[in-house]
């Protein structure tokens, strides 16, 4: 529970669009099955890429975008900005926040999208309308729109923190309402960098699966055999409000948001520490913000990429938290199913820590086969796990360029 | 080069204004009328107006600078279709005329 004097955080609104569907339920019931989202990419030219599968949307998405927004709209944007705008649309109705009654000054919109409108950004010179390119371009686009679509008028921005920019801005909604600075916040991730340039450009990194064979096997998560990550396409998006204002208004509660830790590495543009010790420190960091002690922890909804470097450290980061409690103290990673979303994953992440926390059941790792012996922790293998029990939860988030931001989430009461 | 417009093409040019905006905005035809408020009313955005000036500039051959443009939005704020339409009128009969209009 948050500390006396600062107010308590709810999650009171969810939306979500990833591989495996595009809203909430579908998505949380696919997981449940533990579904892969990773197919041979079907939406571009792969030849000459070392990786030709990932995870893109699905149809219904793209459906769904053209049902949705005018012509000027789909001009005038880039598809992180729809995908993001969706799934607060998404977020925004479930809570139910049009109708609750705050003060438009006193509602933020907090986004996280890492870069790939920059990149998209190649293409307009060649030929599209010029006249959108700033527009298109700058990389608060996304925020702006929501902010303008839905009328809200507290302070609107984007963070970029690469694979953690949703969990950053999750953690900047956090500190808004906790601060007093404003009754709630619309906090998103979004990235749609599932493209040629990326693929390339993460294969030059040797950061990716090649297992073109075999798509759905590809993100394997802790797995002995796992040999990179899958990119994907998508994102989420969540309502924060105070915990009194959601009482007051009878929002249904989906988690309390407790903590956050925030940290960088400061060590290396790409890879993560090896000894797992900054990502140890980050987790006692939102272990403190939330006044949570580690035994009250039930799970965590790790970040999980499926590299060799990320869920070896990730790993010893845990066992070096936790100690002798690791052993019993189940982690997953929607990874496995979904690939990595890059700035959607914080908030796709975080979004379903607070469902397992309304429905007290864990997502699993899917393609756990073969344990790795730096891997030893208690993975969630392959089926859902009912956790009854369950009242507090972990969401990992780390980026290249040594961001880090881990989440702590807690039953509502 | 000074012109005048027809009340014919007055028409038309109102309702190509008209039809642009419900096609771009996504808005039904019917729904648009002068007194139509392009950002408030409609979802608009600013741009729309340099684009429909570019589309008419071109369509009756005027030529006229961007910034002389600029100034003229500054002197006349528009935010309704008609008003979209009368600048359209002024912009094509005075060419770079509207700057001296001005002073």
């Amino acid at each position: 529970m948050a500390k006396p004097g600062v107010p308590s955080v709810a999650v009171t609104g969810l939306g979500m669009i990833t591989p495996l569907g595009v809203d909430v339920p579908s998505n949380w019931r696919a997981m449940l099955e533990g579904r892969s989202g990773i197919r041979r990419i079907r939406r571009f030219e792969t030849e000459g890429l070392a990786t030709r599968i990932g995870g893109e949307l699905p149809d219904a998405y793209y459906e769904k975008e053209e049902a949705e927004f005018p012509r000027r709209f789909r001009n005038q944007t880039l598809p992180p900005a729809r995908l993001g705008f969706l799934c607060a649309k998404e977020a925004i109705e479930d809570g139910g926040l049009a109708a609750a009654g705050y003060d438009p000054y006193r509602v933020a919109v907090l986004t996280g999208c890492s870069q790939s409108p920059l990149q998209e950004g190649q293409e307009i010179f060649l030929g599209g309308r010029v006249k959108y390119l700033i527009v298109k371009e700058m990389v608060n686009a996304l925020a702006a729109w929501v902010s303008i679509k839905y009328g809200l008028k507290g302070p609107t921005y984007n963070i970029a923190a690469a694979c953690a920019s949703g969990a950053f801005a999750i953690a900047a909604g956090l500190d808004y309402i906790r601060a007093g600075r404003g009754d709630a916040a619309v906090v998103l991730g979004a990235d749609m960098m599932l493209n040629r340039q990326s693929l390339h450009g993460f294969n030059e990194l040797m950061a990716l699966s090649e297992l073109n064979e075999a798509p759905e096997r590809a993100s394997r998560p802790f797995d002995n055999r796992r040999s990179g990550f899958v990119l994907a396409n998508g994102g989420a998006a969540l309502v924060l409000e105070s915990l009194e204002g959601a009482r007051r208004r009878g929002a249904k509660i989906y988690a309390l948001l407790t903590g956050a830790g925030l940290h960088s590495e400061a060590y290396n543009i790409v890879a993560p520490e090896p000894t797992g010790k900054e990502i140890a420190r980050a987790i006692q960091a939102a272990l403190n913000d939330a006044d949570l002690d580690r035994s009250a922890v039930g799970y965590i909804n790790a970040h999980g990429t499926s590299t060799l470097q990320n869920d070896a450290c990730e790993t010893a980061a845990i066992k070096a938290v936790f100690g002798s409690l690791a052993a019993r103290l189940p982690v997953s990673s929607l990874k496995s199913m979904i690939g990595h979303t890059v700035g959607g994953a914080g908030a796709i992440e975080c979004a379903a820590t607070a469902l397992a926390l309304r429905d007290g059941i864990l997502p699993p790792t899917i393609n756990y086969e073969e344990p790795d012996p730096d891997c030893d922790l208690d993975y969630v293998p392959n089926a859902a796990r009912p956790a009854p029990g369950l009242r507090a939860a972990l969401s990992h988030s780390f980026g290249f360029g040594g961001h880090g931001c881990v989440l702590v989430l807690e039953k509502a009461p | 080069m000074p012109r005048t417009l027809s009340d014919e093409e007055k028409t038309q040019v109102y309702e190509h204004i008209r039809q642009f905006l419900s096609d771009e905005l996504g808005v039904p035809l019917d729904t648009i009328g002068p007194e139509t408020k392009i950002i408030d009313d409609l979802g608009g955005d600013s741009i729309i107006y340099l684009e429909l000036i570019e589309e008419f500039k071109k369509k009756y051959d005027v030529s006229v600078e961007i910034r002389a443009i600029g100034r003229y939005f500054q002197k006349h704020p528009i935010r309704t279709v008609g008003e979209t339409a009368r600048a359209v009128y002024d912009i094509v009969e005075k060419g770079d005329g509207i700057v001296e209009a001005l002073d």
